[in-house]
């Protein structure tokens, strides 16, 4: 080993450890979001770092580290397939993150590496934000600041249950300070564009609906939508029809979003900008009395689609939402995280009732030729009997009502589906139903529509909010009645009422409708302890998502707003400054409370005393002179105190630095005695 | 490079300067707000630039999380202000004692801290002229006392410039210091230049044999006195002996006055400096030897005697010969 190698800085051993110890934790979630492939890397650079801490190996030479860094980079690329992603960029800051610990010369080289450190732990957050994720990124920081703590302590300095107390003690007092400016601090909103991630795998109702996409739904019990509405009242479950999109295109076996609800764009009225003619009517409605409506705040999961969900005849103020003519809302982009939007919903607004116009006839009455013949013939025949639309839907709701059976596990469906349904197997769930009943509409010649979205939903007591999950996917039916307008109609609800009075969930615990699909729910029975601790760990994350992570430049402002009486510059900043400055006074208090000095023992006051005494007569203690030294050189300046002080001295003396013996107290007294009677 | 050093090192030489200006050089100092200065170490700067990273990547991304772990790390970093100012404040330093050294090597100061507090207080470094730094802790004691180097640079009382005392305490964030105008001299001896052999004048030492062939040359009986081992035994006075008086050595003045004497006219010609630094080093050599020296200054005589202490006060005479201190030095 040359004489270079020999001065390689080594970091303590408590330093060393709280690093190694936090950059495992740091590199594990993204071992999981990004690639395995770094499990090996790191691996690999530990073992090296650890056979350097014991002297056993040397440092990498240039050339190894150059290609271990080129090969590593190019594995990892290759994995991914591009750079320009988040993913194989922060791929790229961790490998760098893990190859650093094969390049500690220096101690600047371990600080670089604990500030890369504070970097890299918190992209994670990039990858998901649930609470958990955030306390373990904190985990991190406080190992980080312990692997900087042992850094800059003496060799004998903490153990390493000191250094972690004394660390997790330093974050804890910086919180509130962090607290303050993570409300204060203003909201700027994304500077410039970031490559986002490629994780984007759609999730919930999609665009659109064939048999058994529901069903699928149906089995999922994640969160979809969290409601909070003004009045903390969710309306009874029968209204709460979450409209997402509609779909009125049918090819005989899918439904899909006609180029009305897709290409629209010219059409959208978006939420901020002059409303559309065709939603004024709505928007004075709403002027005229907004009591009448619905005010609701939706959190909705990211599911990397571009509609939202809201009840009938929406309002939106939210930024980037749009209303289209059909009465959906839509979002500028995919919802790629976690989105909230503020809406207002009239069910009683009826919107212009004359005749639609031919076009948008014909698009809802088409369906594809030569279909389902017998459900045609069935519709014509409906149709000859009564002209009116509402009869025809009568007919069809007594005809579900009769022998139709609403199953999660129905028999499979031929070519021709509708027919299969409605004449043979008539057991299905409410796509099948609404699908047939508009298949049924469309024949008698009335326009009628698929609406795909959520139907009910959990109502969570302890938050007020109502739990919208994947499983109360739905799909129902919208009819065109002439002089009404669009008219919802459930045919789900002719056959099974119940599920849409007590929501799905209640629905399939009340009564087995398939034994086999309640199979899914039975660790989730209503009452059981897991399923309220279930609902108590939601209200948590929910809270967490409404108060923490969409607190946005809005939230901001109302919550200023509602503690400052507005939000004007300098109120902020007198809040700021007030509170920092608080905060840190507070702190440096408590800093000096706990250090502050150790009170005199009752014998060195009387020492001090006597010091200040003698001060007055003109003589300061030397340093080293011990008090019986001092008294007799008092003494000699005044001997006319000479005896006074020598008995004095001899007390003191005896006070300080005799062991305590049965006459202490006595000495104590004396001592006092003697001090009030010595008149300086 | 070279320039840009030069530079800041006469910009801390002229802040040093102010500082020893305006503080009156003490015995005793207390640590506290009034003395201490406080700034972000280079750590602490990245530290701020990161957190600034952070705060861009949360405001890029819409992420509230990461912006709540810049401010987590901005406050940690504010935070240090009060931990790295308690490192340091309520601590006393009291300059105690200097060890005596030569020109050119490291003295020893010893200087106590106490604690007037129940704070314990770790890592504290201490140092004079940013050379040779202490590290101390003092946990459980109420006082320690610490001996620090430092580099004589002339001879007679050598006055340290400034005692640098600094905490960056507890994570590197944050350098709170001060420059302590101690009070303290550190007696300093010249540098020992190696001036070969006494001049012929004076005795050889070692031998026996060639001593008393130079008494024999100087005859001046002085008289007798009781016999010390080492004595050559052809100096006992055999004759008192053998009256069972006791073993006596006889002395012989110019043996004693004429050789065994450091004397500063031996070496005239030769400038000040050089003549003490010649006088130190016989000095040195004859103190190695068990025969009595004595020491001749102009205007004043140190008698011949052994010993440490009186080797030390003619190393001290020496250093004190004609001593003024030298201009731009810590005397103010």
């Amino acid at each position: 080993m040359s004489s270079a190698e020999a001065q390689v800085y080594q970091p303590s051993r408590h330093a060393l450890a709280c690093l190694l110890l936090a950059q495992a934790f740091i590199i594990l979630p993204h071992l999981f979001n990004l690639s395995l492939w770094l499990a090996p890397i790191w691996a690999a650079s530990v073992v090296w770092r650890l056979q350097v801490y014991r002297g056993a190996w040397s440092l990498p030479p240039t050339w190894l580290k150059g290609m271990l860094a080129l090969s590593s980079a190019a594995v990892l690329i290759f994995s991914f397939g591009q750079i320009f992603a988040l993913e194989p960029l922060v791929a790229l800051l961790v490998l760098a993150f893990t190859l650093k610990l094969l390049e500690i010369r220096h101690r600047k080289d371990v600080l670089l590496l604990i500030l890369l450190g504070f970097f890299v732990a918190a992209t994670q957050l990039l990858f998901g934000t649930a609470l958990l994720a955030f306390l373990y990124t904190l985990l991190c920081f406080a190992l980080l600041l312990a692997a900087l703590l042992g850094l800059h302590q003496s060799e004998q300095g903490y153990s390493s249950s000191q250094l972690s107390w004394q660390t997790v003690k330093i974050l804890l007092q910086a919180l509130p300070l962090a607290l303050l400016l993570f409300i204060i601090m203003p909201r700027m909103g994304s500077l410039w564009q970031l490559p986002m991630s490629q994780q984007a795998a759609k999730t919930g109702v999609s665009d659109s609906m064939s048999p058994g996409d529901i069903n699928r739904l149906n089995k999922d019990n994640s969160p979809a939508l969290r409601i909070s509405f003004s009045d903390n009242k969710a309306p009874p479950s029968r209204e709460l029809y979450w409209r997402g999109l509609v779909l009125s295109n049918f090819d005989g076996r899918r439904w899909s979003s006609s180029f009305l609800g897709r290409n629209g764009s010219t059409k959208l009225s978006w939420a901020g900008a002059t409303p559309q003619s065709w939603l004024k009517p709505l928007i004075e409605y709403q002027q005229a009395d907004s009591k009448r409506g619905i005010s609701y705040q939706i959190m909705m999961e990211a599911n990397h689609q571009p509609w939202l969900y809201a009840l009938e005849k929406p309002l939106s103020t939210s930024n980037g939402v749009a209303t289209t003519p059909q009465y959906n809302l839509l979002y500028k982009k995919p919802v790629s995280q976690r989105f909230s939007y503020q809406v207002q919903s009239f069910p009683q607004f009826s919107a212009s009732a004359d005749a639609l116009a031919p076009w948008v006839e014909r698009v809802e009455t088409r369906l594809p030729l030569q279909t389902n013949p017998r459900s045609q013939a069935l519709a014509r025949q409906w149709r000859t009997e009564s002209s009116r639309s509402e009869d025809i839907v009568k007919q069809a709701f007594s005809l579900f009502n009769q022998q139709f059976i609403y199953t999660l596990e129905p028999p499979l469906l031929g070519k021709q589906s509708i027919d299969d349904f409605l004449f043979d197997t008539q057991r299905g769930y409410c796509e099948h139903f609404a699908s047939s009943f508009v298949f049924l509409m469309r024949a008698a010649g009335i326009p009628a529509r698929v609406v795909v979205g959520y139907q009910g939903g959990q109502w969570n007591s302890n938050e007020n909010y109502l739990l919208v999950s994947q499983s109360d996917a739905h799909a129902w039916a919208e009819v065109w009645i002439s002089g009404k307008g669009w008219q919802r109609y459930d045919p789900t609800s002719a056959v099974a009422p119940e599920r849409i009075e007590l929501g799905f969930r209640s629905f399939i615990e009340q009564d087995s409708v398939s034994e086999q699909g309640a199979g899914d729910f039975a660790g989730f029975n209503q009452g059981s302890v897991f399923y309220s601790l279930g609902l108590r760990w939601d209200a948590l994350n929910y809270s967490w998502q409404r108060w923490v992570l969409d607190y946005d430049s809005n939230s901001q402002s109302q919550l200023l707003a509602g503690m400052l009486g507005s939000t004007d510059y300098w109120r902020i900043g007198l809040l700021f400054i007030v509170g920092a400055g608080a905060i840190i006074a507070l702190l440096g208090l408590a800093l000096w409370w706990r250090g502050r000095p150790a009170p005199l023992t009752l014998e060195l006051q009387l020492q001090k005393r006597l010091q200040l005494k003698l001060n007055k007569l003109g003589l300061e203690r030397a340093p080293g002179e011990t008090p019986a030294q001092l008294v007799k050189r008092a003494g000699q300046l005044h001997p006319e105190l000479a005896p006074l002080l020598n008995k004095l001295g001899a007390i003191n003396t005896a006070l300080l630095y005799q062991p305590k013996g049965n006459d202490h107290q006595t000495m104590l007294r004396q001592s006092q005695r003697l001090l009030k009677s010595l008149k300086a | 490079m070279k320039f840009s050093q030069n530079l800041s090192k006469s910009i801390k030489l002229y802040f040093r300067r102010l500082i020893l200006r305006r503080r009156k050089p003490q015995k005793h100092f207390d640590l506290n707000r009034k003395n201490l200065f406080i700034f972000p170490s280079a750590t602490g700067w990245a530290l701020v630039f990161v957190s600034a990273l952070l705060w861009l990547l949360g405001t890029n991304y819409d992420n509230n999380l990461i912006l709540a772990l810049a401010f987590v790390l901005l406050s940690v970093f504010i935070i240090c202000i009060l931990h790295t100012h308690n490192a340091l404040s309520g601590l006393s330093i009291s300059a105690n004692r200097a060890y005596p050294c030569f020109v050119g090597e490291h003295g020893e100061i010893e200087v106590k801290l106490s604690r007037h507090r129940r704070q314990s207080y770790r890592n504290i470094v201490l140092q004079w002229d940013d050379n040779n730094p202490v590290n101390v802790d003092l946990t459980e004691a109420e006082q320690i006392l610490v001996k620090i180097f430092v580099e004589a640079e002339y001879r007679g009382w050598y006055r340290p410039s400034l005692l640098l005392v600094e905490s960056y305490y507890p994570l590197g964030l944050m350098r709170c210091w001060t420059w302590l105008n101690v009070d303290i001299d550190l007696l300093t001896y010249p540098r020992a230049v190696a001036a070969g052999p006494i001049p012929s004048s004076m005795a050889k030492l070692g031998s026996g044999e060639e001593q008393h062939l130079l008494a024999a040359g100087a005859e001046d009986f002085k008289g007798l006195r009781s016999y010390q081992r080492g004595d050559s035994l052809k100096h006992v006075s055999w004759k008192h002996f053998a009256q069972g008086k006791g073993m006596h050595s006889k002395e012989y003045l110019a043996y004693s006055d004429s050789s065994l004497w450091v004397d500063w006219e031996y070496l005239s010609g030769v400038n000040r400096e050089a003549r003490l630094q010649r006088l130190c080093d016989w000095v040195l050599q004859l103190s190695r030897g068990n025969s009595p020296y004595g020491l001749r200054l102009p205007g004043q005589e140190i008698k011949p005697d052994l010993g440490l202490a009186h080797k030390q006060q003619c190393l001290k005479a020496l250093a004190l010969f004609e001593f003024t201190p030298p201009q731009g030095s810590a005397y103010v």
